[in-house]
């Protein structure tokens, strides 16, 4: 090798898996992106400012910049429809969406300058604006907490997928307790999982349980075997912890449910009242410029 | 739960969310299975295999996907062992949020569709383009035509409607059919500032009343009420508060204008109501007790509004000035020459060729001893001389056509009278019968009359005439000793105001809102009464403007010093009392209501 | 099963489209005369496939005219090529400019038609126009041949002045700096990139008219399994050739002369260690639980006399030093890496005997350059610069931060050029990454959101576009195949057969079967056995669309990326 040559061994060791270069490269446009909404809404402010003292339509203005806000808020909906075209990668329209949206709370109230309008259909789009803007709140601390339990549960599932799962962990628990009772011949066993883990095996169950992360299914199972405990001989026991076992991983079924089915439910709220909401101020537009 | 280890992973089929329906079982907690619905939302399978026969014996046909044959086989009859009843295949949540979305937009659709129509029982105006109610002042007589009361808009019909949108509609040319001001409606503060060198150069485009009043705030909104920072529009630069930002009063606020009487307070508080040495001559001197510190004594305190009106003559000045008031006379003729007036009068000049004047002034008495008063009246109006008697002209004139003396009689207390005045001369001279006699005031139009006589030498003798008139000291009636500016003054089309205390006018110019003096009084500093915002001023030279000689208005000093700013910003301050601009100034000038045209624009179109 | 009729369709077999159409049997009669495949022990051919059957399905006769390429440096192939008359020249260095190789675009479909797909797809899952199968599906006519007569600077090439007819007969020679060889006839060449599943070496391109046999690599993995001189004679061009074309392109060695490199190539070994078919004892292990460390071949251990440096030309390698009662992995090798470097030069600085420091296993299958110590230190130390920092050096971090580089070692994740990898506490489960790409595959995702997970990364069921994609070993078509240029592999739905064998393949279980329809929602049902027709699919990395991965795409919150692990795992990469 030569000496202009910089091949030589340059060794670079292992980097703790920290930020992937996609997260960082998003970090830095969301900053940027945050930047730019509160540039923009501190001119929005000083133009409302001016306005109102050069006897300027600021109500329409801001009106107009709002409703193009909410235009570049349902975008992202459309992008995502629109995939095949270069418009950008989905997440840094998301990233768009977050400020968009938060730049909207402020520009909403400096558009009607009241909490709760006079007309009965502005009052509706107050609601739609309100129960959107609230979802999206709710949404994104679903989006912060949830994954990370759901990691932390320890392994993964389809949302699909958990009815079949439930299924067969069911099968797998009714299996056992027939193979309980015709082992030992008593069916102690059996006549309690009817009394109490049949209706556990039978649908998901403690879901506020588990949205709220507190362990109140955990209770609920090792009671339900501790209550049997007195009744039942050695080989009885074993079967009863299998069962345990069985109803443990049940219930990371449940935990699975509960937070997937809440990180997709919040939408039902927020997808129809943005919808609404476009459609709302679309008609408002058009009455606004009908009588004036 | 599914992780790598589970057998027969790598078979498993792929979850499909894009799809519509998925198999009904999963919906009851069963397991789905693996044919999954039809595109059309129907079941997909309730068997699990189609069997095959294979020579004489039936095989499963179940493929590797589902775990392959099974154990058990077909039936004889060539049936899958397998059957479970078909599914009824739900909605996945994707697709059940589409259904929510679009059924939502739906019923938004036709509830506008059917808000739009008017006369929705629940509201006055129709749900679907409801703004809001329109305040209590307006909601009334607009009730008939609803919206169309202001929005020509609204009654097309809807293609006619909806073009709407694309064409400007001024509300408020609606407006002007009631509401009427001094000036155009539209312009700033009801003026045409354009025409005014002042504002050359700038843009004083017009302002259409939407612009500051805004409708369908509810039916408690003041319409009139207008922020602040719209007057910055105009009135730059802004100021964030009245305490602050506002200018200083203007240097003669509330002290700038003389009224038409010469008095002054200052004298008479401290001088004349206090000195003993004028308690004399029939002067009241209970009412000087009293009015040296009341000022209610004078000023009618209880009828207050913007002005405080004096009290009447006879309340209050006929207390100590009543006697003065007969005391001086008008001295119209003396036995050799004639006083200013009487020239005036008579055409004859005071001075010239003796010979001549001589000649006419025997002719006169003459006359006035044959024909006695018409031989005067003859001159001027007839109620110069009311009061004059046919008795006291022809004394007058036949003792002076002889050059004798007149009778020796006491003059009387007012009236005509031809003999001895008060500085013993003998005379035809006039006293007054009353504060307001009516031969002065004849006498003071008829000077002022000859103030604009075309002969030069006319209008000179008219005026000296009228300045021995309004003489403060030997003025006759007294009447120039307080009414001297206000008659001098006076044009000559004024029909007797001049002789009164002029209120404040509140005219175009002043923008400000009248003052309201009952709210304010006893507010600030109890104790001192009005002098906690009229404070006297000791060193002003109030008389400097009631000079003989025509001064500008500029040049008053009044008794009182000008109010400063912070005698209002004690209150009128951020946090305390309001203080906006509309507290104090108003925009537009002399609002008044057009009532009864309402519609009549409507009932055209 | 659905109670509607069925479609009947025979169950497609390997040879239902041959490599060409028109190879007759009076073609393969020729060749069967040829020495190279009289030599050929017909018997040792089993009777589904005979020799016969495989030269006349899985090989055809080309001709290619003067100036037409017939291999382009760099591309992907699965062919060899056996030269039947003519002549053929190799270039040798440098390599030929990018225009005159006339590299192909492949072809993209447009947003227009992809987006109208996109909302007009069949709700039924896996619907399939059954009217284009059984058409030929390899067609000669698209393939893209381009020629150095259609070089746009031809005077750089042949010189100036120099006259280039359309018929003419031969070839003129290229001019300097090219150096060029002629092949006669006779030659095999092309084996290297068909096997070893590599880019080809060199660009071939014919001086005269001549006729060309091209061998799907089917054919050469069957020829070379029968018959020992095939064997013996492919695997010795196969070391050699490597040897000629890898040496000077690994990077520690870039910067020498060619002459020193000639020298070093004449004493440096090659060693192949492992074997190709490593995912079936690799799924076999995982399948019992081992330890995937258990079951690699060692190929020198801690403590053992180096005797050469090693250069790693294809395959992978783990890097490991004791610890405890295991073995940690500090870092892993892959092509264009060395080892035993900073061993050795410290042997040569001090004089001493040095040991190696660190053991190195086998991934699969490893294949290296053994370079001599001698050698290094005759010609290779004294022009070194001294390495900064030693592989040891990275025992020294904390266990904890490797805890992913292990798992993916372990895994084989490091084998992907387009590892899905999603971070699991960004996924918020929307499936907007399935749905995304159901929508722009008529319908049907090609990959399962779900896979092994590492605390909160998750590497997906989705085809990882491997650097050594074994499941092209097993397919009896070629069906699934790498693109000519981008490495990208490819099912290609018109020739699978649905034998199964790539889905078996897969150590990561990344390809599936699945029972297809026609547009009504019939089920495709063979005659014969019954069974519903399967097709293997799996991620193509929307190499069709314009906007590449629709899975990234749509991903609204970064979570998911088609990424080489290599780029977050910053192993010892030694070289530049």
């Amino acid at each position: 090798m030569t000496v202009q040559d910089q091949t030589s061994s340059k060794q670079e060791f292992s980097a703790p898996l920290a930020g992937t270069p996609m997260a960082r490269e998003q970090a830095v446009k969301f900053l940027g992106l945050i930047i730019f909404a509160v540039l923009a809404w501190i001119a929005i402010t000083i133009f409302v400012w001016l306005g109102r003292r050069n006897l300027w339509a600021v109500s329409h203005i801001t009106g107009y910049v709002l409703f193009v806000v909410v235009l570049g808020l349902v975008f992202l909906k459309a992008r995502k429809r629109l995939l095949v075209l270069p418009l950008g990668p989905v997440r840094d329209w998301l990233l768009l969406h977050f400020v968009l949206g938060a730049l909207s709370l402020p520009l909403y109230f400096q558009h009607t300058g009241t909490f709760w309008p006079q007309g009965r259909y502005e009052q509706f789009i107050a609601l739609f604006f309100y129960t959107a803007s609230v979802s999206a709140i709710v949404g994104i601390i679903f989006q912060r907490i949830y994954p990370r339990r759901l990691i932390d549960l320890g392994s993964q599932v389809i949302y699909e997928r958990i009815p079949t799962e439930l299924a067969n962990l069911r099968e797998e628990a009714e299996a056992l307790v027939l193979q309980a009772v015709r082992e030992t011949n008593s069916d102690t066993v059996g006549r309690y999982y009817a009394e109490s883990f049949q209706w556990f095996f039978q649908k998901p169950r403690f879901v506020l349980s588990h949205l709220l992360g507190t362990g109140r299914s955990l209770g609920w199972i090792q009671m339900r075997v501790k209550v049997l405990d007195r009744f039942l001989n050695q080989t009885e026991r074993e079967y009863m912890h299998k069962l345990e076992a069985i109803a443990m991983r049940k219930n990371g079924l449940d935990a699975h449910y509960a937070m997937q089915g809440a990180l997709k439910l919040w939408l039902f709220v927020h997808v129809p009242s943005a919808i609404l909401l476009v459609l709302l101020a679309c008609w408002h537009l058009i009455v606004v410029n009908i009588y004036s | 739960m599914s992780d790598q280890q589970r057998p027969g992973y790598q078979v498993d089929t792929y979850v499909r969310p894009n799809l519509s329906y998925c198999c009904g079982r999963g919906g009851k907690w069963g397991k789905s299975c693996w044919q999954g619905p039809n595109g059309e939302g129907q079941c997909g399978g309730a068997s699990e295999c189609s069997p095959v026969k294979e020579g004489d014996r039936w095989e499963c046909r179940r493929p590797k996907q589902a775990g392959g044959a099974c154990a058990e086989g077909p039936r004889p009859d060539g049936t899958c062992c397998n059957v479970q009843p078909p599914c009824t295949p739900r909605r996945t949540l994707r697709s059940m949020r589409g259904m929510v979305s679009k059924i939502a937009a739906l019923l938004l659709l036709l509830a506008l569709i059917i808000g739009i129509h008017p006369g929705t029982k629940s509201f006055v105006n129709p749900t679907a383009i409801d703004a809001g109610n329109l305040s209590s002042v307006h909601a009334g007589f607009t009730r008939q035509n609803g919206c169309a009361s202001c929005h020509g808009n609204h009654i097309n019909e809807a293609g006619g409607w909806l073009l709407a949108a694309f064409s400007s509609n001024d509300t408020s040319e609606q407006c002007v059919d009631c509401h009427r001001f001094a000036g155009p409606a539209m312009k700033a503060h009801n003026q045409d500032h354009a025409k005014n060198e002042k504002y050359a150069g700038q843009a004083m485009a017009d302002v259409s009343c939407a612009v500051c009043h805004n409708e369908h705030k509810g039916a408690d909104n003041k319409l009139s009420k207008v922020s602040d920072q719209a007057c910055a529009s105009c009135h730059k630069p802004e100021f964030g508060n009245f305490q602050r930002g506002h200018p200083e009063f203007s240097a003669k606020f509330a002290a700038a204008k003389p009224g038409n009487i010469y008095f002054d307070h200052t004298s008479h508080i401290q001088d004349y109501f206090v000195n003993p040495k004028h308690m004399k001559m029939g002067r009241d001197p209970q009412f000087a007790a009293i009015a040296k510190s009341d000022c209610s004594s004078c000023h009618a305190i209880d009828k207050a509004t913007r002005e405080i009106k004096l009290k009447s003559y006879e309340q209050v000045c006929a207390n100590c000035h009543k006697t003065q008031i007969k005391e001086r006379e008008l001295i119209l003729f003396e036995p050799e020459r004639m006083t200013a007036a009487g020239s005036v009068l008579t055409g004859l000049s005071r001075d010239g060729d003796e010979e001549i004047n001589t000649k006419a002034l025997k002719n006169l008495w003459q006359s006035m001893a044959a024909s006695g008063r018409s031989a005067l009246s003859r001159f001027g109006a007839e109620d110069l001389f009311t009061g004059l008697s046919d008795s006291v002209a022809r004394t007058a004139g036949s003792a002076w056509s002889r050059s004798k003396d007149l009778p020796q009689a006491d003059p009387p207390e007012s009236g005509w009278f031809a003999g001895e005045n008060s500085e013993g001369n003998p005379a035809l001279f006039y006293r007054a019968v009353k504060h307001d006699d009516p031969v002065l005031q004849a006498w003071f139009k008829k000077l002022r009359a000859g103030l604009a006589d075309k002969d030069d030498e006319k209008r000179a003798l008219a005026r000296e005439a009228m300045n021995d008139f309004l003489d403060k000291q030997t003025g006759p009636g007294a009447c120039g000793k307080c009414h001297a500016a206000g008659l001098r003054t006076a044009s000559k089309t004024s029909t007797g105001q001049e002789w009164k205390y002029a209120a404040h006018d509140a005219t175009a110019k002043d923008q400000l809102k009248p003052y309201s003096h009952p709210k304010h009084l006893n507010v600030r500093d109890a104790g001192l009464g009005c002098g906690a915002c009229h404070q006297m001023s000791a060193d002003s030279k109030y008389g400097k403007y009631f000079t003989p000689k025509q001064v500008p208005v500029e040049s008053y000093e009044s008794n009182f010093a000008a109010i400063r700013k912070e005698t209002c910003v004690d209150c009128h301050r951020e946090g305390q009392v309001v203080s906006s601009c509309q507290t104090c100034h108003a925009y537009h000038t002399k609002h008044e209501l057009n009532v009864g045209s309402s519609n009549k624009e409507l009932a055209k179109k | 099963m659905n109670t509607q009729q069925s479609l009947r369709m025979e169950r497609p077999r390997r040879w239902d489209a041959p490599f060409d159409p028109a190879m007759t049997d009076k073609d393969v009669d020729a060749l069967m005369e040829r020495p190279e495949f009289a030599a050929i022990d017909a018997s040792r051919f089993p009777a589904a496939a005979p020799l016969r059957g495989i030269l006349q399905n899985d090989c055809r006769i080309v001709e290619y005219k003067p100036g037409d390429i017939i291999v382009r440096e760099g591309d992907y192939g699965n062919s060899a090529f056996l030269i039947l008359s003519g002549a053929v020249r190799v270039v040798i260095s440098p390599s030929l400019p990018q225009q005159v190789l006339g590299r192909a675009p492949e072809k993209k479909r447009k947003a227009w038609s992809v987006l109208r797909d996109m909302l007009t797809y069949p709700r039924i899952p896996e619907v399939r126009d059954t009217s284009l199968y059984g058409t030929s599906a390899t067609d000669i006519a698209h393939l893209h041949r381009a020629s150095l007569l259609d070089a746009t600077d031809k005077a750089a090439l042949f010189g100036a002045g120099v006259n280039l007819t359309a018929d003419m007969e031969s070839l003129p020679p290229l001019v300097e700096p090219y150096k060029t060889a002629l092949l006669p006839s006779g030659t095999l060449f092309g084996e290297i990139a068909a096997l070893g599943r590599v880019k080809r070496s060199a660009t071939v391109y014919a001086e005269t008219t001549c006729k060309v046999l091209e061998l799907r690599w089917q054919a050469l993995r069957d020829i070379k399994n029968r018959d020992d001189a095939w064997r013996d004679k492919i695997e010795q061009v196969y070391r050699a050739n490597l040897l000629k074309t890898q040496l000077p392109e690994h990077p520690l060695l870039k910067g020498l002369d060619a002459e020193t490199l000639k020298k070093i190539a004449d004493q440096t070994l090659f060693e192949t260690y492992g074997s190709f078919e490593w995912n079936v004892d690799f799924k076999a292990g995982n399948k019992q639980n081992r330890r995937a460390s258990e079951m690699e071949q060692q190929v020198l251990r801690e403590g053992d006399y180096p005797d050469g440096l090693l250069l790693v030309i294809g395959g992978f390698g783990r890097v490991t030093v004791g610890l405890g009662n295991g073995d940690r992995t500090l870092t892993y090798l892959r092509e264009g890496d060395h080892f035993g470097l900073d061993e050795l030069f410290d042997a040569w600085k001090s004089g001493e005997n040095k040991v190696y420091e660190t053991s190195l296993s086998v991934l699969g299958y490893l294949q290296l350059l053994r370079i001599p110590y001698p050698v290094l230190a005759d010609l290779v130390f004294p022009k070194l610069i001294e390495p900064a920092g030693r592989l040891i050096d990275a025992a020294a971090r904390p266990i904890e931060d490797d805890a992913f580089m292990e798992w993916a070692v372990d895994q084989r994740f490091i084998n992907g050029t387009k590892t899905m990898l999603i971070d699991m506490e960004k996924c918020v489960r929307c499936d907007d990454c399935v749905v995304a790409c159901a929508e722009t595959h008529n319908g049907n995702p090609k990959f399962i959101r779900n896979g092994p997970t590492l605390d909160n990364w998750m590497v997906a069921n989705s085809c990882m576009h491997c650097v050594d994609p074994v499941c092209l070993i097993g397919c009896p078509t070629g069906a699934i195949h790498r693109t000519l240029s981008g490495g990208t592999v490819i099912i290609n739905d018109l020739t699978c057969i649905g034998c199964g064998t790539c889905v078996n393949a897969c150590p990561y279980e990344n390809i599936r079967l699945v029972p297809i329809r026609e547009k009504s929602g019939q089920q495709v049902i063979d005659p014969v056995s019954h069974q519903p027709i399967m097709k293997a699919t799996k991620c193509d990395l929307c190499s069709s669309l314009p906007s590449g991965p629709s899975c990234e795409n749509a991903c609204a919150h970064g979570a998911l990326q088609r990424i080489d692990l290599q780029t977050l795992i910053k192993t010892a990469r030694i070289g530049a």
